[in-house]
């Protein structure tokens, strides 16, 4: 059902992972997506792959659980794995079907972009899956705040995700209304082409609409009344402090990225 | 008309978030009734009116309509489509059209009648919900919210059903509101539809307007009857978390103390004339 | 005329209506008088009901209790400040309170101790004294124990509840309530009906109900009934309803032994009283029975 949508998924346990700080568990996905897109020799590959199994494990939700997150992506996966078996060039032909030809480079090339998207697919929802939603806005808020200086709105862009976190499931339950009281009415958006499927939205697209802007005009009214006044001088009802796990988060992050600087440096 | 007969139902059914809702239910609507449906907000009653209109298909038992059952046709939609109409709650909100006389078309047209047809339905239901002509091009966004609610039944009862269902149909209105809401749905009921099932919090209107009652309690039939037999069991409804109207509660008290009234009293004029006959005779 | 009260006045009135007039104006610049000279003093630590039918102007009144509206004409004094003095904005709001009609379109924050946080974070209100209020107002309404569920998960009763928290928390001399019930069912009303008895008569909170229930306002200490914008009756719960004419006339109900009684009145049984509640009603017609037995 539309209720039950919940951005992220959100996996409710506890592990080393779950209890780290957000802007700590935030920078290490920025770190990690570098490290992917560097990457490009057999160690290297090896090295983050290893990574980010170690921190599937530790983050302790099940891994049937986390491959289910990422059901979605498996098709842009294939995808990008034909484009790139066939489009990618090369001189030893592996074999020739139609007017494509498969060559020893090109299934390289494919096997690690595939490689590159479904770790960093995994990464990102590792954070999604051990991170709840509101402790993920006050972390990008908190880390986006020096970016005030050059004007950017770092509080009105957590507001706004927040409050879409907070209505996306109220607008899902409407929409749910919606579409059984206009199907009462004989509304058919399961039968017919594609053209009479669009126009079966339309009865359920403009009422949502309608009430989705007279929530938000009363939200607003509700939100002065509690004097919200944007984000100057605001407290805020969660502290974020770093431990010692985040420390040796960053020092474990570092750790990598020298790890793979000697490497090319060394050249082993 | 409408018979429900063993109705079990269980949102997500197999899951492990299984919720049942229905536990067989055993219901029937017959021509010319008017029931009013109570219970508390998860008591089953609005899935019992999504299983009546065949937007639900239940999970056991049977859903029989003139006779004929609808659960063994694949789109039980399709074969109530029009018979039975269904009116949701807060039914403005579902509002989408550019004009109220497209709105209200909108129901028919889907059903597959012509243009022509389609508008003598909607000018037909309009006059039966107590609107003009001149509403007819009005944007059904700037009416009043009493008007709104009119133009959205107006949309079900120009699909010319033999029985509608009402959810809630008072919610948020004042009691001038309400009471025009129970005189037009009386009105349609004259001149339209053979049958009428509203569900409502309020037992007061209950009272007031249905003449049998079906009492729901966490998914199964607490009990039904007239609404005089119903009410008469003021103590199984109080066990229930429900009230019984004002009136009823006043008799019940008197009688405790010792004084004796022969029938169920609902109305304040009824109990009136009682207790002054008592008071003179 | 405007703008001056005196200070022991100041001490005792909480909200101060003079001659106020709002005219509402649509997209084609046409004016519509909501509000028609309304005079109304609310006094510090009442239960007033304000009751009407949908369009009496009930809730456009309430609006200009904490500053949402401005008169077109006239005076609103919140504490002996007028609401047309921006800078004290904050102030106002923070001591007089609203919570909405629809439960839903009030919470902002994905989870209830986070919800009631947010006004005390607008205020910058520091950590510890933050989470104490939180605490303690979620204790006085009956939700601690579901601070950390999501409002959606929450019944329409418990997430008027968790709107009411988010004003106590603001520590506010007075709340006003826009119908807090018409969306809930029975279950719903009775406990925010609760909760409004309880901020009353326990934290010494000045309430304002806008109801079109008659049974909400029965239990205030003072009911105002309005009609097209203007204050028609303004009373005693019992004394406004003992006037069952009339208020049938406004489009409002009255308790239904309140109509028994003024029934049995006027078929000139001789009953004294007013009566709003079935207990008090069946004694005193148990009494008559007595009587008229012996």
């Amino acid at each position: 059902m539309l209720r039950d949508i919940t951005i992220g998924q959100y996996y409710n346990t506890k592990s080393s992972l779950h209890s780290l700080d957000p802007r700590c568990k935030l920078i290490g996905l920025l770190v990690m997506m570098v490290l992917i897109f560097v990457a490009h020799s057999v160690f290297e590959y090896a090295f983050v792959a290893i990574i980010t199994i170690a921190l599937a494990l530790l983050s302790k939700v099940p891994a049937m659980y986390i491959l289910k997150g990422m059901k979605p992506v498996w098709l842009i996966v294939a995808f990008t794995a034909v484009i790139n078996i066939f489009m990618g060039g090369g001189e030893e032909v592996i074999f020739t079907w139609w007017i494509f030809t498969a060559t020893k480079e090109s299934v390289l090339l494919a096997l690690s972009m595939m490689l590159r998207v479904v770790l960093l697919v995994m990464v990102s929802t590792l954070l999604t899956l051990t991170t709840s939603p509101t402790v993920l806005t006050s972390g990008l808020e908190k880390l986006l705040k020096p970016l005030e200086k050059i004007k950017f709105p770092s509080h009105e862009v957590a507001m706004m995700m927040s409050i879409a976190l907070r209505f996306i499931p109220t607008l899902g339950e409407e929409a749910e209304k919606i579409m059984k009281a206009q199907a009462a009415r004989g509304n058919d958006i399961e039968s017919g082409g594609i053209m009479k499927k669009i126009s079966g939205m339309i009865p359920l697209f403009v009422p949502l609409f309608i009430s989705a802007f007279r929530r938000a005009d009363e939200l607003a009214m509700a939100m002065e009344c509690r004097c919200y006044a944007g984000g100057c001088h605001r407290t805020s009802f969660r502290k974020l402090e770093y431990k010692k796990n985040d420390i040796v988060a960053f020092l474990l992050m570092v750790t990598a990225c020298l790890v793979i600087v000697i490497y090319r440096m060394v050249g082993f | 008309m409408i018979e429900l007969i063993d109705v079990n139902y269980t949102y997500e059914d197999k899951t492990p978030d299984a919720a049942v809702a229905l536990k067989n239910v055993c219901f029937s609507v017959k021509e010319g009734e008017t029931w009013g449906v109570i219970g508390h907000t998860g008591s089953g009653k609005s899935t019992l009116t999504e299983i009546m209109s065949g937007l639900l298909k239940p999970c056991s038992g049977k859903v029989l309509f003139n006779g004929v059952d609808v659960t063994k046709e694949k789109n039980a939609t399709a074969v109530l489509k029009g018979k039975v109409g269904l009116v949701f709650q807060y039914p403005e909100h579902q509002l989408f059209e550019e004009s109220v006389i497209k709105d209200i078309c909108f129901g028919p047209k889907n059903m597959g009648f012509s243009s022509e047809e389609c508008l003598e339905k909607a000018r037909q239901a309009m006059r039966l919900v107590g609107l003009d002509e001149s509403y007819e091009n009005l944007s059904p966004f700037e009416i009043s919210g009493g008007e709104k609610r009119r133009v959205a039944i107006a949309g079900v009862v120009a699909m010319n059903p033999d029985v509608l269902i009402l959810d809630e149909p008072t919610a948020g209105l004042d009691p001038v509101g309400r009471d025009m809401l129970f005189e037009m749905l009386g009105n349609i009921k004259g001149k339209l539809c053979k049958s009428i099932v509203f569900v409502s919090h309020s037992m007061d209107d209950v009272a007031l307007f249905a003449d049998k009652v079906l009492v729901m309690n966490d998914g199964k039939v607490l009990t039904m009857g007239t609404v005089n037999e119903v009410f008469e069991k003021s103590a199984l409804l109080e066990a229930a978390g429900l009230d019984v109207p004002q009136v009823t509660r006043l008799i019940a008290r008197l009688k405790e103390k010792g004084h004796e009234f022969d029938s169920v009293i609902l109305t304040a004029e009824d109990a009136a004339e009682a207790i002054y006959n008592k008071l003179k005779g | 005329m405007q703008g001056i009260l005196c200070r022991s006045e100041r001490l005792m009135v909480m909200i101060k209506c003079e001659n106020v007039t709002f005219v509402y104006e649509n997209d084609e610049g046409e004016g519509k008088k909501v509000l028609d000279n309304i005079n109304l003093n609310i006094e510090k630590g009442s239960f007033v009901a304000i009751l009407g039918r949908n369009g009496s102007g009930k809730s456009t009144l309430a609006k200009h209790f904490n500053a949402v509206l401005t008169p077109t004409e006239g005076m609103v004094f919140i504490n002996g400040v007028s609401t047309r003095e921006e800078k004290k904005l904050f102030d106002i709001r923070r001591s007089v309170g609203m919570v909405f009609q629809n439960p839903d379109n009030q919470i902002v924050a994905t989870t209830v101790e986070e919800d009631v946080a947010f006004g005390l974070e607008n205020l910058g209100v520091p950590y510890d004294e933050m989470h104490e209020r939180v605490k303690i107002a979620l204790e006085s309404v009956g939700m601690y124990e579901q601070r950390r569920t999501p409002p959606h998960l929450l019944s329409g009763g418990q997430k008027q509840r968790v709107a009411i928290a988010g004003v106590i928390a603001m520590q506010p001399e007075c709340i006003v309530f826009d119908e807090p019930t018409a969306m809930l069912d029975p279950k719903g009303r009775k406990e925010v009906m609760e909760t409004i008895k309880k901020l009353n008569c326990e934290m010494g909170i000045t309430v304002v109900l806008i109801t079109h229930f008659m049974e909400e306002a029965a239990k205030a200490d003072r009911v105002v009934v309005m009609d097209k914008g203007r204050i028609v009756m303004d009373n005693s719960p019992g004394k406004v309803f003992s006037k069952v004419e009339e208020i049938t006339a406004l489009g409002l109900d009255v308790p239904q032994v309140t109509r028994v009684v003024n029934l049995l009145k006027k078929k000139g049984v001789d009953i004294k009283g007013e009566m709003l509640r079935t207990k008090e009603c069946a004694e005193a017609i148990d009494i008559l029975l007595k009587e008229r037995r012996n």
